[in-house]
């Protein structure tokens, strides 16, 4: 039995790119399934031994794609160690550095990542879901829109923080660069900008995705639902914050499961092993395992921007805020367990990020000179957290009393979400493939259930573009290979 | 003209720093004229449409993983070689999409590009060592680019 085999394994390493085996029964439906995801090796190795001050330097550089979410969980983990407050300007700085960033990613992936499987459809030629298919079917012009706002936030990111993928504004207890008066002018221009692009995008999901009862139907429809428990970071009043604040997990049925500062993760996740996977599955550890479950039952736990809605009462600003209703108004509903509605809470996080970079810069003590703390005291242990794009992200480092690393590790937002990303392509695989019915569509809407989470993993990888084929295997109850689907394989 | 000499890579990763370390080598070794510029840059997908944008001509350096590796040989590849690959990663812009989307918005993309790759050994490990059968390639590799500007140049 389990030997019909199929496998979807793109060959060379990727950002965010897994290796999908599904094994059917004698019938032709679906046994188990697995994403395997290549795990980051030798981070452990490769830190210890290296003065703590680094990391913030070291760590964006191994993830190419969300560079300032390491750079700022690690500066936090340093002001942890250093045991140094900042300044209140310097963390209103981080903060706009960081919506900034959050606002460009969002953006960026709802267009050119996330969008053509809805904007072009997830039915659609494997060679037309991509971003230039995207652009034929909403203008050109939204397109240069989008490559200008991501420019304008990478020229912030830039001028505040060093390189976008090597920041060095993070010190322990502040920031390096202050901003003049005239800085606040000129980018509050861009976060204006950024409110309208952000509304304007949420329009377009409204009018691409809401107004077609098809997609609608896909998004709230059982191939891509599953109830869990949720994790994101709240402030004080429970609204969800990208930069600070407690980390609040709700269960399935909303209600507060726990709350807690990061420094005491440990009392509340733990990580499962399976023979399988390189990745060690987090779960909440007073929940216990159950497998790959869902339910109240089940510590399986999701993050990312369904998980910070579901795990907070709304959103700190307005205009977020009546989008956040409608969304659950429209879902039935909070939480939502909709796996699909990660893209959309994903579109009302970015007008959460420009309004907030608009809050920000209209305060004026934004300039204020008194930029850091330094710190004094002796370190031993620190740690940091934010929510990064795909979820909350954790940097614990342990320190002689030098300051030099003796253990670090890190909890990446895609692995907190492993767990829910393999039931989630279980589930579509078991509901979408029939009696070994495997076509083309249906392969790419079993990939839709793990890019909504858009997985990243084993970051920058930059071997060369292109050279990426994509293999399916479908063997028969002797392990005979019976089709080969080769995608974007000459 | 202007020709942009462009090092792809992680150098945390091993192998995978190769066009970093060959842009630094060729920069110690200076000599380039003023219509040419050397970048090195961890950068990929979208990001690198802000790099080769207003450059008329464009050497890539890069690693490239295969089956049956024969780790530290390398290839000239041009950019119709490569295909328009609809990635499964949703992080993923595959380069001659980026070369597409330059144009469609009217930017001035790099008319002639040819792309180093360098077969990798490691990619996978985090570490700032290439591999010997990799270093041992850098001399060959920086001919090939010498002698790609070369002919350029008399054009």
């Amino acid at each position: 039995m389990s030997n019909n085999r199929i496998t979807i394994d793109p060959i060379t390493r990727l950002e965010g790119h897994g290796k999908i085996e599904i094994f059917l029964d004698e019938k032709g439906n679906v046994d188990k399934a697995f994403l395997q995801i290549p795990e980051l090796r030798g981070f452990e190795q490769f830190a210890v031994g290296r003065p703590a001050e680094e990391m913030p330097r070291i760590t964006p550089r191994i993830c190419g794609v969300c560079p300032t979410a390491h750079h700022m969980a690690s500066t936090k983990a340093l002001d942890d160690l250093f045991k140094v407050e900042p300044t209140p300007v310097a963390k209103k700085i981080r903060e706009f550095i960081y919506s900034t960033f959050m606002l460009e990613d969002h953006t960026l992936h709802f267009f050119f990542l996330g969008g053509p499987d809805f904007v072009v459809g997830p039915q659609a030629p494997a060679a037309e879901r991509n971003i230039l298919g995207v652009l034929n079917k909403v203008g050109l012009e939204i397109g240069k829109k989008v490559i200008e706002i991501r420019k304008q936030c990478r020229d912030i990111i830039s001028y505040l923080g060093g390189k976008v993928i090597h920041p060095v504004c993070g010190l322990p207890g502040g920031v390096s660069k202050g901003l003049t008066e005239e800085d606040r002018k000129k980018f509050l221009e861009v976060a204006k900008a950024g409110v309208e692009f952000a509304q304007f995008a949420l329009k377009i999901f409204d009018d691409i995705v809401l107004k077609n009862k098809e997609y609608v139907d896909i998004v709230t429809g059982d191939v891509y639902y599953h109830r869990t428990y949720y994790m994101g970071l709240v402030d004080e009043n429970n609204k969800v914050n990208f930069y600070d604040g407690y980390i609040r997990v709700v269960d399935p049925n909303g209600k507060e499961y726990a709350k807690f500062k990061c420094q005491d993760y440990l009392n509340h996740i733990a990580e499962h092993v399976e023979p399988w996977s390189y990745i060690k599955f987090p779960y909440l550890k007073n929940v216990g395992w159950k497998g790959f479950v869902d339910g109240e039952d089940s510590g399986i736990y999701r993050v990312a921007p369904l998980a910070r809605l579901n795990a907070s009462d709304g959103m700190a600003t307005p205009l977020a805020q009546e989008a956040y209703e409608k969304m659950y108004e429209t879902l039935g509903g909070k939480p939502a367990h909709n796996t699909l509605a990660f893209h959309w809470a994903r579109l009302i996080e970015a007008l959460y990020a420009a309004e907030r970079m608009v809050e920000l810069l209209e305060d004026k003590e934004i300039t204020d000179p008194n930029i850091r703390n330094i710190p004094t005291e002796t370190p031993k242990e620190g740690i940091g957290v934010v929510e990064a794009p795909r979820g909350t992200l954790i940097h614990h480092y342990k320190t002689d009393d030098r300051g030099i690393l003796t253990e670090a590790n890190l909890i990446v937002a895609t692995v907190n979400n492993a767990a829910a990303i393999n039931m989630s392509i279980r589930r579509a695989a078991e509901k979408l493939i029939k009696n070994g019915n495997v076509s083309d569509g249906i392969l790419n809407m079993v990939e839709m259930a793990f890019r909504a989470y858009d997985p990243c993993h084993a970051c920058a990888t930059h071997s060369l573009p292109g050279d990426m084929p994509l293999i399916i295997n479908i063997y028969d109850a002797d392990r005979k290979l019976i089709h080969q689907f080769k995608r974007n394989v000459k | 003209m202007k020709t942009l000499i462009l090092g792809l890579g992680n150098e945390l990763f091993g192998d995978d720093g190769v066009g970093i370390h060959v842009i630094r080598e060729l920069k110690k070794r200076g000599g380039f004229k003023s219509n040419i510029d050397l970048v090195e840059t961890s950068v990929s997908g979208l990001a690198l449409l802000d790099i080769i944008a207003n450059y008329d001509r464009l050497v890539i350096i890069d690693t490239i993983k295969r089956e049956n590796p024969k780790p530290g040989s390398i290839r000239l590849i041009n950019l119709n070689q490569i295909r328009h690959v609809p990635g499964p990663s949703p992080h993923y812009v595959s380069f001659p999409q980026i070369i597409t989307l330059g144009k469609k918005f009217g930017l001035k993309m790099p008319k002639l590009v040819k792309i180093i790759a360098v077969e990798a050994k490691s990619i996978y490990h985090l570490g700032e060592e290439l591999s010997p059968e990799v270093k041992s390639a850098i001399p060959e590799i920086i001919n090939k680019i010498n002698e790609l500007i070369e002919e350029w140049e008399k054009k």
